[in-house]
């Protein structure tokens, strides 16, 4: 009898509705969402650019009262159409956190940290800096700053150190993710551009991927390879079987290191077979013959030898190239992170050069960037560019930028930034003397991390400006800045494929937090120099003197109106001069095979592979890879980690990828612990025994603290970006019984 | 400092912080962009997901159910956001998860990423489990839904559910589940793992009954998750790719301690201690070897701390509740619950004790009265017995191994006895302290020692029959019994030693004394009461400790099964 109750009923024995179930109920939620919860239904939509990857998600912000009660990805919005990975439908929750900075933190004689006010905090930081500035010379201040905040925030920031401060050294964490695209690029194109647009994806019928894990670090842009309706061929390169591995028609899962050879081996073959586009070739490129002389050597047998891929398989992987009529080429970290990073970016390159396969739909040689906005930093971030992508060692460049900025040319430093990790070296060196870190953790993200924080102790005075007062670093910094994040304030970033969006203030930042550019200002003001930027009020300001900054430049912004220009057409990418009249909201740079060198050509760039600096010996015979653990996770994880949806879904603690029969010599039991050691220090972490990582290697993702406690401190000669994905390490059982999670 | 103090700008200091502070705390992007979609009224998304869910309603002899794209699933997890965000869901809320499977060869390893929520099944155990009939498969579409104001928070269901489906939510006190966002189905809308999903992975299908049935007995569900057969569930996992027989969860080697329900521990060993006490009881005035004196004597004490114990099991029961205030519906479920079967035979067995208790009160004065006691003794007995077996059907039917008929059925039996026969002698020895006649000697005499030899053996039984799980370390593979001997020597450890310990003491050495007390002494005093009480006392308290550490383990010792894990 209760069981034939009709649902609409409900009764105290059968209760069908009340107030738990009500908490559930759904909505129709207006503004084209669909059903939402009950508890959230929006008064107004906004659209913004999600603030993690470079993929440059739009998020669809729901508003109630002004203030962002929950979001779904963009529909209309081209480059994710309605989707996004966990930590975009997760970027607002990530806000609210008790690790958030509400008040300036000053540490006091007994190294506690005290909350101050601003005006203290701002009179103790220009105090200590200029104190500083005078004992040890101007350029013994410098700045660390980041790839996570707005364009117009880094071009204050660069400007307000530079040109106000008297600065000479500043870089970025965008150090750590893609100066060897750049370099790589500026070398072959004349300048750093990357061609694409992400549509190119789906119009491939040949997706390379180098040293790329789409499916876990871009997951959107996976999404558009998923949406390709030409059944593409997709080759992946990389050591390890990754969810990309895994779902490509070819994986040439090499030895790591040895993809510069691989590349080269191919191009060999091209060649060899004839598998290339002369006309383009005669027209477009320079270098040709020697980069042909130069991969002669690289025979099918050779490359086998280096790379563990056998030669039919290489030449199967050339044929597919061939084949295609439209072949792109893609790389990420694997790529970037590399002793030989910029040679291999430029290996990639040759190969989209000498096939023809660039500027046309469904090809190009393309970066896929890690940061939110990179490609803003750079740009705009005043460090090694001048602003807007000029020359600090150009004259007419400085003249120009000063004109526009209406400054003394003779405050533009006339020579480029000092690079990441010479800064650190600088520091080691007592050159630099004081260091202002802005929205970046390098005492857990940089390589050989337990030196590092050993050299941030030396500092005179280290200021740390950050959302989170709870970072590795903010916890060292003798005054922490708190700081409103991404949801809290106004800017543009730009993502892998070009495309300038916006976001916009959708939360209040808590307690006395502020925007990084409102704490410009305020620095600006203290310092004493806020008449120079006197016009920047407000960041929208600083977009138009990028604006300005860009034009004649191959990233001329100048027919983008302002913000609400971009906010209607769903972002634009760059190039946009004032009389573009191109409506196409994807589009490919060098379709007229125009490169931006002085003389339209491209240049085919090569070189000798070097040997690994720390290749597997006796002592440490396993080579540890690092990278991304999972699309949940973001670099050192100061936001991620404040999701508790989020952290469900990876280890919360390290975990080691072993081969099955490393696992067995060793003698490590699945699920045990593990100790890793390097030369340069050790970890615990639990084995996870998987066929996914060949033998002989050893995977540990990047987003633990200890993680780079391990890795060897080595760079790209020209790109100066740390190689974090190769060092000697050992592994042994760790005699710590764990059993659970 | 001297610096700033001679700054110009000094007097503009607090002004500026403060309008800065204000400008950060004003939001204004609703006037300053614009509001493309404000008379928007379909879903903008409809056009991608339109595909993924049926056109029509499903036929009689269908149902909606889950289909997952193998092939296409790339382990991003944002279904499991997306349900969490799109339904509201408390913090830590979760409906969806994604584990893996990982496997292959050397030359072609395998990676495979496993999304899942409820599956909707035809024969839901968490339906079948449910005392309260908090949970509805609907006729027409097959969505098995919770409906959270009928719950009382048992956490029966979670037990039932070879998949783990059920979530407890602690601050609510009631599970919540998917209900494949049924209403949004109803409006023709894809729930929101089907719309979020960036590759299309996962889509919402009409199938047939006969089909799932059909699948479910050839197992054709997915390699190592929870045999199908059970519930019959309806998700359908495809993938052109042939998947190796190798493959494990990516959770295999982990065993993960389990909450331990400490209330249903109280429970369980207090209505066991009562009915064991109450069976011995009966079966030592009742025997051929009862004496009229016992019958006066003892079984009134008997009947009383039979009943108090036995009530207070069933309402520390209660505490277990998220919801104790609707514990009263707890007989809807009859039918099929063993949970309302066991409640209902408790209720009746704590019945049959208080007419028992009160019987026997009166017989004491009215010999007219003692054939009456006696039936209401073997009714409460049989009653208690039969409590006793649906507690043990409880488990058994939520089909984990270590809740096997023959490991909790011997647990829960004998946890009787070892809590029955100690209780048998403390009665006793309390009732001889207002029986002249009676003496702590002459109790020993007549079924003492024998009762302590009894316990003796009762327990080396039961130890034994504990530590034959261990046996289970020796397997190569991973099975859930392994997993519990892992958890039992690794992280439980300490917790198991207690239990050996208190088993030991308690079961074996001092009724050892007791029994030696004798073989020293001489005469009438041999047994002193004094000496013999504390033994009694000790030797059950000890007991009663070690049964509760052994339910304890019982609940944390045991793997529950579910669907693929994540590392």
């Amino acid at each position: 009898m209760i069981t034939t109750l009709h649902p609409s009923g409900s009764s105290l024995l059968r209760q069908w509705h009340g107030p738990q179930t009500e908490e559930l109920l759904r909505a129709p939620g207006k503004f084209g969402l669909g059903q939402v919860p009950f508890t959230k239904q929006p008064d107004a939509t906004t659209t913004m650019v999600c603030g993690y990857c470079s993929t440059g998600c739009g998020l669809n912000i729901h508003l109630k009262e002004g203030e962002a009660i929950n979001l779904t990805p963009t529909v209309d919005y081209s480059v994710n159409t309605g989707m996004a990975c966990p930590k975009g439908w997760e970027a607002l929750s990530v806000l609210q956190s008790s690790d958030r900075g509400t008040i300036p933190l000053l540490r006091d004689d007994q190294g506690r940290r005290v909350p101050v006010k601003w005006d203290i905090a701002m009179r103790t930081f220009c105090d200590s800096f200029k104190h500083i500035q005078e004992r040890h010379g101007k350029h013994s201040v410098a700045f660390l700053s980041t790839g996570q905040i707005p364009t117009e925030e880094m071009a204050y920031l660069g400007s307000l150190a530079k040109f106000g401060m008297g600065m000479l050294h500043g870089d970025g964490n965008t150090r750590q993710c893609m100066a060897t695209s750049v370099v790589a690029y500026k070398q072959a194109f004349g300048f750093d551009a990357p061609p694409y647009t992400y549509q190119d994806f789906e119009e491939s019928d040949v997706i390379v991927l180098v040293g790329s894990n789409l499916c876990i670090a871009h997951p959107i842009m996976w999404q558009r390879v998923c949406r390709n309706p030409h059944q593409p061929e997709i080759i992946v390169l990389d050591p390890r079987t990754t969810e990309t591995a895994a779902a490509a028609t070819q994986h040439l899962a090499l030895k790591p290191k040895s993809d510069l050879p691989l590349l080269y081996g191919l191009a060999h073959i091209l060649i060899a077979e004839g598998w290339i586009d002369e006309d383009f070739i005669d027209q477009h490129t320079e270098g040709f013959d020697e980069f042909a002389r130069h991969v002669e050597s690289y025979t099918p047998n050779f490359v086998e030898e280096i790379s563990g891929i056998s030669k039919e398989r290489l030449h199967f992987a050339a044929r597919s190239i061939h084949k295609g009529t439209r072949v792109s080429f893609w790389w990420t970290m694997g790529v970037n992170q590399s002793y030989q990073g910029v040679r291999t970016a430029q290996a990639i390159i040759n190969l989209a050069l000498i096939t023809g396969n660039i500027g046309r739909p469904g090809t190009g040689a393309n970066s896929i960037t890690g940061q939110c906005n990179a490609m803003g930093s750079r740009l705009f971030s005043n460090t090694t560019n001048l602003l807007g992508g000029h020359d600090f060692s150009n004259a007419a460049h400085r003249q120009k930028v000063a004109a526009i900025l209406d400054i003394d040319e003779s405050l533009i430093p006339t020579e480029s930034s000092w690079a990441y990790d010479r800064i650190i070296e600088g520091i080691l060196r007592d050159e630099i003397k004081g260091l202002w870190v802005i929205c970046t953790n390098p005492t857990h993200s940089w390589i050989n991390q337990n030196t590092c924080r050993e050299i941030l102790e030396r500092l005179d005075y280290l200021v740390v400006q950050d959302m989170y007062h709870s970072t590795e670093t903010a916890l060292e910094a003798d005054l922490y800045l708190p700081a409103a994040g991404w949801g809290e304030k106004d800017g543009t970033f730009i993502n892998s494929e070009r495309r300038i969006g916006v976001i916009k203030k959708v939360a209040k930042a808590p307690g006395q937090a502020l925007s990084d550019f409102s704490i410009f200002r305020l620095v600006a003001h203290y310092w004493g120099c806020e008449e120079m930027f006197a016009r920047w009020q407000q960041p929208e300001d600083v977009f138009h003197s990028m604006k300005e900054l860009s034009r004649d430049q191959p990233c001329d912004i100048s027919g983008i109106e302002n913000y609400r220009m971009l906010d209607v057409r769903g972002g634009i990418q760059w190039p946009f001069p004032e009389d573009c009249q191109d409506e196409e909201n994807e589009r490919r740079l060098f379709t007229d095979g125009k490169f931006y060198h002085s003389d339209g050509r491209a240049r085919l760039l090569f070189e000798d592979p070097r040997e690994m600096p720390e290749p597997p010996n006796p002592r440490y015979p396993y080579l540890l890879l690092t990278g991304r653990g999972s699309a949940s996770q973001w670099h050192t994880q100061t936001r991620t980690s404040k999701s508790s949806v989020l952290k469900q879904l990876y280890p919360l603690s390290p975990y080691v990828e072993i081969n099955p029969q490393d696992a067995r010599r060793e003698r490590i039991q699945p699920n045990t612990m593990v100790t890793v050691t390097s030369q340069r220090g050790s970890l615990q972490a639990k084995a996870f025994v998987t066929p996914t990582v060949q033998a002989g290697q050893v995977f540990i993702p990047m987003h633990y603290k200890e993680t780079n406690q391990l890795t060897h401190a080595h760079f790209d000669p020209y790109s100066r970006q740390p190689s974090y994905k190769n060092c000697a390490v050992r592994i042994s059982p760790a005699h710590v019984p764990v059993i659970g999670p | 400092m001297a610096v700033v103090a001679e700054s110009s700008t000094t007097g503009t200091n607090g002004y500026l912080v403060q309008a800065l502070l204000d400008e950060q705390n004003r939001t204004t992007v609703v006037e300053r962009f614009s509001q493309r979609h404000a008379s928007a009224t379909e879903p903008l998304l409809a056009g991608h997901y339109q595909d993924f869910i049926p056109l029509s309603k499903p036929k009689p002899g269908e149902q909606y159910a889950f289909e997952v794209d193998l092939d296409a699933c790339s382990g991003c997890k944002a279904c499991v956001v997306a349900c969490h965000n799109l339904n509201g869901l408390d913090e830590t809320e979760q409906w969806r998860s994604v584990g893996m499977l990982h496997g292959g060869s050397e030359q072609h390893p395998v990676l495979q990423h496993i999304t899942t929520a409820c599956h909707h099944c035809i024969e839901p155990a968490c339906l079948s489990g449910c005392p309260v009939l908090a949970y509805d498969k609907d006729p027409d579409t097959g969505i098995v839904r919770h409906l959270d104001d009928q719950c009382i928070g048992c956490q029966y269901c979670i037990f039932m559910c070879p998949y783990d489906v059920p979530q407890y939510n602690p601050t609510r006190g009631i599970v919540r589940k998917c209900d494949m966002c049924h209403d949004r189905l109803t409006v023709g809308e894809a729930p929101a793992c089907v719309q979020s999903c960036p590759n299309g992975a996962i889509r919402i299908r009409n199938v047939s009954v006969d089909s799932v049935i059909t699948d479910c007995e050839s197992n054709q569900f997915l390699p190592t998750a929870p045999e199908p057969d059970i519930t019959l569930p309806t998700t359908i996992y495809k993938s052109n790719k042939p998947l190796p027989r190798n493959l494990l969860p990516a959770d295999y080697y982990s065993a993960n301690r389990q909450h331990s329900h400490l209330a249903l521990v109280f429970m369980l060993v207090l209505t066991q201690l009562s009915v064991g006490a109450f069976v011995v009881g009966q079966a030592l005035v009742s025997g051929p070897w009862a004496d009229p004196l016992m019958l006066t004597t003892i079984r009134p004490a008997y009947a009383i701390a039979g009943l108090v114990v036995g009530l207070l099991g069933m309402n520390v029961a209660v505490l277990h509740l998220g919801r104790p205030l609707y514990a009263f519906r707890a007989l809807l479920g009859l039918r099929s619950s063993w949970l309302s079967r066991e409640i209902l035979a408790f209720g009746v067995f704590a019945g049959a004790a208080l007419a028992y208790a009160v019987a026997v009160w009166l017989a004491v004065d009215r010999p007219s009265l003692v054939p009456w006691a006696d039936r209401l003794g073997l009714a409460t007995a049989v009653t208690g017995a039969v409590g006793v077996f649906c507690s043990v059907m409880i488990y058994v039917k939520t089909q984990r191994q270590f809740w096997s008929g023959a490991r909790t059925g011997s647990k829960f039996l004998l946890t009787c006895l070892v809590l029955g026969l100690p209780i048998a002698l403390l009665v006793s020895l309390v009732a001889s302290y207002w029986n002249e006649q009676l003496t702590a000697h002459s109790i020993m005499q007549i079924y003492g020692q024998s009762l302590c030899k009894m316990l003796m053996l009762v327990v080396a039984l039961k130890l034994l029959f504990e530590t034959a799980i261990l046996a289970r370390l020796k397997q190569r593979r991973f099975t859930p019994l392994k997993r519990t001997a892992l958890l039992l020597t690794g992280e439980l450890s300490m917790t198991n030693m207690l239990r050996y310990f208190f088993g030991i003491m308690g079961g074996l050495v001092l009724p050892l004394v007791l029994l030696a007390d004798k073989a020293t002494a001489f005469g009438e005093n041999a047994y002193q009461p004094l000496f013999m009480g504390f033994v009694i006392v000790l030797i059950t308290l000890l007991l009663l400790i070690g049964e509760l550490i052994e339910r304890y383990l019982f609940f944390a010792a045991s793997v529950a099964p579910s669907m693929p894990g994540a590392p």
